[in-house]
């Protein structure tokens, strides 16, 4: 993101500025409770499947330590990509 | 790692970006260049404020629209490159290489896709 276009951001009213970053702040919650979901269900999915045990075994909590470790990576990824291409379309026309 | 999960910094920066956008956009001068457009919405709004509550309102509410839309492609294209280039065993918790060339493929494929879409479903026909 080119810095001097979030200078320009910066001089809007400042209730405008308020409002949209209370916009972004909602969005923000609803997202990562949705994303919290589906991390858990992706992960379970992924590495427990056999119910011998009431308990996470030891291998089972390993599995859904790296899932969710990769996932967050991948997720950090791939926003930095996205963030790129909004640039670039951003930026073209 | 991180406790919680929050969408990146970047991604919150594109989002005010777009936010900017559409609030030029209102402005009405279609076909201007983004810049120009951001910097002659700011001139307008900074120099007199003249919009109506109503304009607001609705410039308001495009940019929530467009915020969410924009979240919702994130996490699609999230998930799908997520499953189509991360091996599920999770061996390790760092991404190999393989895996982040396949992502950013994905991710620009996936972007390619949804401009094509959209170039399909605008032009002319309706889509159904």
């Amino acid at each position: 993101m080119d810095k001097s276009m979030l200078a320009d951001l910066d001089s809007l009213p400042e209730a405008d500025k308020q409002r949209m970053s209370a916009m972004i702040d909602q969005l923000q919650i609803r997202d990562s409770l949705r994303m919290y979901n589906s991390l858990v269900e992706r992960c379970f999915t992924d590495c427990v499947d056999t119910f011998k045990h009431k308990s996470l075994q030891k291998q089972e909590e390993t599995c859904v330590r790296r899932c969710a470790e990769k996932f967050l990576k991948h997720s950090m990824r791939v926003g930095m990509r996205f963030a790129e291409l909004n640039q670039g379309a951003a930026t073209q026309d | 790692m991180e406790p919680h999960y929050h969408y990146p910094f970047y991604l919150r920066e594109a989002l005010l970006c777009i936010v900017a956008l559409a609030l030029a956009h209102k402005a009405s001068h279609p076909g201007m260049h983004l810049l120009a457009l951001i910097h002659s919405y700011l001139e307008d709004t900074m120099a007199a404020n003249n919009m109506s509550a109503f304009d607001k309102e609705q410039i308001f509410g495009m940019a929530e629209k467009e915020m969410e839309y924009r979240v919702e492609l994130f996490n699609k294209m999230t998930q799908t490159c997520f499953k189509k280039c991360v091996d599920n065993r999770y061996k390790e918790s760092e991404l190999n290489m393989g895996e982040n060339s396949c992502i950013d493929r994905c991710v620009s494929k996936y972007w390619h896709v949804t401009n094509l879409i959209g170039q399909l479903l605008g032009s002319g026909r309706p889509p159904m």
